[in-house]
């Protein structure tokens, strides 16, 4: 389990978070909502261990994060992390040489999932392209935990789609996983728990199966309850 | 072999590697610049004697005298030399900062692969380091067997008796500059790489400060670097500071200075890892 409890950051004088707790449990997806700039990348960047933290704490499976746990975390950013000059291939050779759990044969299907041609420069795909590469060194990991930051930004419609069933392959199992999107509708039905961040603050926190069925919103009305007032 | 060994050695290869095409520039400037000057001086020179002679109807003792003997001194002085090894080191001591800083800036954000790795920060600390000094001494010993091969070109190009008999290593120990960069006396090499290794670990620390905290970092960067410098000059000024009332001998200056420089190396490394775990932000 990650456990996140009352962290607090600041940017400058601008309080970004404000006393966050929450947890993510393995077999969960949890997704993190909140209009832009409300601190959802900031968690993220935390639980990594790169943006350090005003106060608060932040354990995975009760342990503190250490380097030696990059091997049972992954992060899949909303950037290009990956050398521009390397191919796939070699990006993948990369990832294989440091991480004792990278999936060679995971990583060769989503290869094969999203139509990459190993040998295509990192530099020369599109940015949807770019994404999938991403998307697979961070799944092809046989890891506990995964954290996506807006999977899919910038990204078509169809492309998008082909990302989702790629969570719907290789996310269940039994990992722990954080999203956060601002394309909620895409992935609302995989979805176990939403966090809902406001003012730095977690506003609300709910299961978007059960809400949909009790209360009969989606994820997007009850947004649209907070930021619209 | 340990696996955070192998995981650092493969690191310094990575950065090697990207280091590499850069390294090939230089090395290719610097041996090409070489060469002009190993046969550009020496023809020029014997083209000078040679149109004395016929324009004066001389001997070649009398323009030699007008002229002078040829000395590889007189190589290693020109820009076709020194020029280089300027380009060189000012281009490394960039390739310092940049070594960090590319990790950042650009499309991609490499920096979050870097952090992510599953070994200790400090390798990728140790591998940068490392990759500037493989830099420096590969640049180094190509220069020593540049240097080598164009004295033996110079004495090929002009005849025997128009140089000045001047040994290799005189040549090198007369001139200030190639005293320094490749000292013939071990205690040179090592204080020259000692002030050096001082040198590359307060950049890198001061890098990490801006990197940890932003504009407050340069600031902060700035203080440390002039903390680091009065560390490091205090020993040659304890003897003023006590009021000249005891002597100190040159031995024991030397210790002060040596344990100055560790004592800075030591702080550098510390504040280094404590940045890189605990502060640095993509």
């Amino acid at each position: 389990m990650i456990e996140i409890t009352d962290i607090h950051k600041q940017f400058g004088r601008k309080k970004v978070l404000n006393g966050v707790s929450f947890t993510v449990n393995k077999g969960e997806i949890s997704c993190l909502v909140g209009v832009n700039g409300v601190g959802k990348t900031t968690i993220l960047n935390a639980i990594m261990n790169l943006t350090p933290l005003k106060s608060g704490k932040i354990s995975i499976d009760g342990e503190k994060l250490t380097s030696s746990l990059y091997n049972k975390i992954a992060f899949i950013p909303d950037a290009a992390i990956s050398l521009p000059h390397y191919n796939v291939q070699e990006s993948m050779d990369f990832m294989a040489d440091y991480y004792d759990t990278w999936n060679a044969r995971r990583a060769k299907d989503i290869v094969t999932f999203f139509r990459l041609n190993p040998s295509d420069k990192l530099h020369d795909l599109s940015k949807g392209n770019q994404a999938k590469v991403n998307l697979l060194l961070g799944l092809a990991l046989d890891v506990d935990y995964i954290l996506m930051d807006e999977p899919f930004s910038g990204i078509d419609v169809f492309t998008r789609e082909q990302i989702t069933e790629v969570f719907s392959s290789y996310l269940v199992e039994d990992r722990g996983v954080l999203i956060t999107t601002h394309e909620i509708n895409d992935i609302e039905h995989l979805l176990d728990k939403v966090i809902l961040l406001d003012e730095g603050k977690i506003y609300k926190e709910f299961n978007a199966e059960v809400m949909r069925e009790t209360e009969g919103k989606s994820v997007i009305d009850v947004m649209r309850e907070v930021y619209n007032g | 072999m340990k696996k955070t060994l192998k995981a650092f050695l493969n690191l310094t290869a990575f950065e090697l590697d990207r280091l590499s095409k850069f390294l090939y520039a230089l090395i290719g400037v610097t041996l090409v610049a070489n060469m002009i000057g190993y046969v550009l001086i020496p023809l020029r020179f014997t083209d000078r004697i040679n149109a004395y002679m016929v324009q004066n109807s001389v001997t070649e003792q009398q323009a030699l005298e007008v002229y002078g003997e040829l000395s590889f001194y007189d190589i290693l002085q020109t820009s076709w030399i020194l020029g280089p090894i300027a380009l060189g080191v000012s281009a490394l001591l960039l390739y310092a900062f940049f070594i960090w800083y590319r990790e950042w800036l650009g499309k991609n954000t490499f920096a979050y692969r870097l952090l992510m790795l599953p070994i200790p920060r400090m390798h990728i600390f140790y591998s940068k380091f490392v990759v500037i000094y493989v830099s420096i001494f590969t640049l180094i010993a190509i220069q020593i067997v540049s240097l080598i091969f164009g004295f033996n070109l110079m004495s090929a190009l002009v005849p025997s008796e128009w140089l000045r008999h001047m040994s290799f290593f005189s040549a090198l120990s007369m001139h200030p500059f190639f005293y320094y960069i490749l000292p013939l006396e071990p205690w040179i090499f090592l204080a020259i790489n000692g002030i050096g290794l001082v040198f590359l670990h307060v950049t890198f620390t001061v890098i990490l400060l801006e990197r940890s905290f932003s504009v407050k970092g340069i600031l902060i960067g700035i203080t440390y670097v002039l903390i680091t410098l009065l560390i490091a000059l205090f020993p040659a000024f304890l003897p003023e500071l006590i009021g000249n009332h005891y002597y100190l001998y040159n031995s024991e200056l030397l210790i002060l200075t040596v344990l100055s420089l560790g004592l800075i190396s030591f702080t550098s490394i510390m504040i280094s890892r404590f940045l890189l775990n605990k502060k640095i932000t993509v």
